[in-house]
């Protein structure tokens, strides 16, 4: 079962990945999607059962293996592409895509010439040779660039993701190194035990497939899990401003929020705007005295900054919202001016929001 | 239901594609762009305590005003801006009687017999406001997608698109 998973795993959570991504307009995203395409074609074309399939289907026995270094070549190339772009160039550098292509003819010539993939017969050294070569100045930037970006980068997500990108082509580059000693060892007769190991042969490239795969995604998997939290968590605030005032919805409530788990950017920016949208039209029935008695208490309960803030907002919005219920008269006229308290950006007043709602659920939970 | 639905989002977004994209986004620079392209000036205006709606776009023989409220925060302010502009680049039409507005009251300056058109951002009851609120979420969702100036925002927009989610 383990050694199922290592061999099976990492190919299909590469092409669960490829499939899971938006390839949109943007070259950027584009190109994680051609190295994600390029690591499922390899890691798919070199498991056992596809491997001995190309074999029988083509008569060329060994031709998976091309296929996947081939793949690899692409992934190679791609991810070039994609650190260009995150330099600010349109494209990567003419002479590496050149570097590419070139190193994968001269892998043709040489598998078509070699007689089988023995390390010690002619040809499978410097086909080796042409493998590590053809990926080392891609692996190389991408462990530079990518230590470079989790340096600079602002959420641990991405520090961690572009890190463990990093690591993962580390130890690839470290399995190209012992897979070309390992073979000249064959070639010229020398010992080199440590390249036999299985957790040399099969240990590291199975980790760093998984490492570069989940430090590619798990920015991504981190930014949903944020925006599900949010969006659950501004709910119940969304609801009662709903119920007090349906016009604020662009589409009426479908189903429950735990199962809103697609389209949640959107979902979730329609949710802040529709609340702030909620807000103004309870703005009216907001009462001074309510909000400086919930900051009172709120002082007294040892609540500071943004988190006093919120809970003096719910206070207020929970009494406009039972104001409004009763049907009372507003307590300012309409077209009245007055302050606002939230979010200077998208990503902060949503935040903000989401704190509010929580103090709003705990606050309509105690009254 | 579900094709009209469908039709309005593909319409938005045939919208949202032709529109340039200003890097880091904002609402604001959008406007004078769109502007710059039509040949008429967008002039944006505050207005604090707006009543009965919180954008309003009225057009004149020679210009675009798009009033916004004032009394919320500055992405909610930018929304209402992307709404009335929504209204705008679809080409809606509404007199300045149907929403019932004082344009006086808005612009006293202005000589009402020169207001063309007049549309207020207050529900979602008809196909013209659905379709103005759809295509601001839109635009911010593309802006979004576009990223900022720096490499972390390039990195954000790059890496943290997986999927519809």
């Amino acid at each position: 079962m383990g050694e199922l998973l290592i061999v099976y795993g990492p190919p299909v959570l590469a092409w669960a990945l490829f499939f899971s991504r938006r390839s949109g307009e943007d070259r950027a995203r584009r190109t994680i999607r051609w190295v994600l395409l390029g690591l499922a074609v390899s890691l798919t074309a070199l498991t056992p059962a596809v491997y001995e399939f190309v074999g029988q289907v083509s008569g060329v026995g060994h031709l998976a293996r091309l296929i996947g270094h081939g793949g690899m070549l692409f992934a190679a190339w791609a991810a070039q592409e994609f650190l260009a772009h995150m330099n600010g160039l349109g494209r990567g550098a003419r002479w590496h895509a050149w570097w590419v292509a070139c190193s994968f003819a001269v892998l043709c010539v040489l598998f078509a010439l070699a007689p089988d993939l023995y390390p010690q017969q002619p040809g499978v050294l410097e086909y080796c040779v042409v493998y590590l070569v053809g990926q080392a100045p891609a692996f190389g930037n991408v462990i530079r660039l990518g230590l470079r970006y989790a340096r600079a980068a602002d959420a641990p997500a991405l520090r961690i993701g572009m890190r463990l990108v990093a690591a993962g082509t580390a130890i690839a580059l470290l399995y190209l190194v012992n897979k070309v000693v390992l073979t000249a060892a064959a070639r010229f007769g020398f010992a080199y035990p440590l390249g036999a190991l299985p957790v040399v042969g099969a240990g590291l490239p199975a980790a760093a497939d998984v490492l570069v795969l989940v430090g590619a995604t798990l920015p991504a998997t981190a930014g949903w899990l944020h925006r599900y939290r949010h969006y659950q968590h501004l709910g119940p605030l969304w609801r009662a401003l709903y119920r007090a005032e349906p016009a604020i919805a662009l589409d009426p409530p479908a189903g429950p929020d735990l199962l809103a788990v697609g389209g949640l950017r959107l979902r979730l920016y329609r949710r802040v705007i529709e609340i702030r949208d909620g807000l103004l039209v309870l703005h009216p029935y907001r009462a001074d005295d309510v909000a400086a008695a919930a900051r009172e208490h709120a002082r007294l309960a040892g609540l500071s900054g943004r988190r006093l803030e919120a809970t003096v907002e719910a206070a207020a919005v929970a009494a406009a919202l039972r104001s409004h219920a009763s049907g009372n008269p507003p307590t300012a006229p309409a077209g009245t001016a007055g302050t606002v308290t939230g979010g200077t950006d998208l990503a902060s007043d949503t935040v903000f929001l989401s704190r509010v709602a929580r103090a709003y659920r705990k606050h309509h939970a105690t009254t | 239901m579900v094709t009209g639905a469908r039709r309005l989002r593909r319409r938005c977004a045939a919208l949202v594609r032709d529109l340039p994209m200003p890097v880091p986004f904002d609402a604001r620079t959008l406007c004078e762009q769109v502007a710059a392209q039509r040949g008429r000036p967008i002039r944006l205006m505050p207005m604090e305590g707006l009543s009965g709606v919180c954008g309003v776009w009225v057009a004149t023989a020679t210009s675009d005003l798009i009033f916004y409220e004032q009394v919320t925060t500055p992405p909610h302010q930018e929304h209402i801006i992307l709404h009335e502009l929504g209204h705008l680049l679809c080409d809606h039409h509404r007199s300045p009687d149907a929403l019932g507005l004082p344009v006086e009251q808005l612009l006293p300056s202005l000589d009402p017999e020169l207001v063309q058109r007049v549309l207020g951002r207050a529900g979602y009851t008809s196909e013209e406001e659905r379709e103005a609120e759809l295509l601001a979420s839109m635009i911010r969702e593309r802006a979004r997608s576009h990223g900022g100036g720096t490499l972390t925002d390039r990195l954000h927009a790059a890496l943290e698109d997986q999927g519809d989610g």
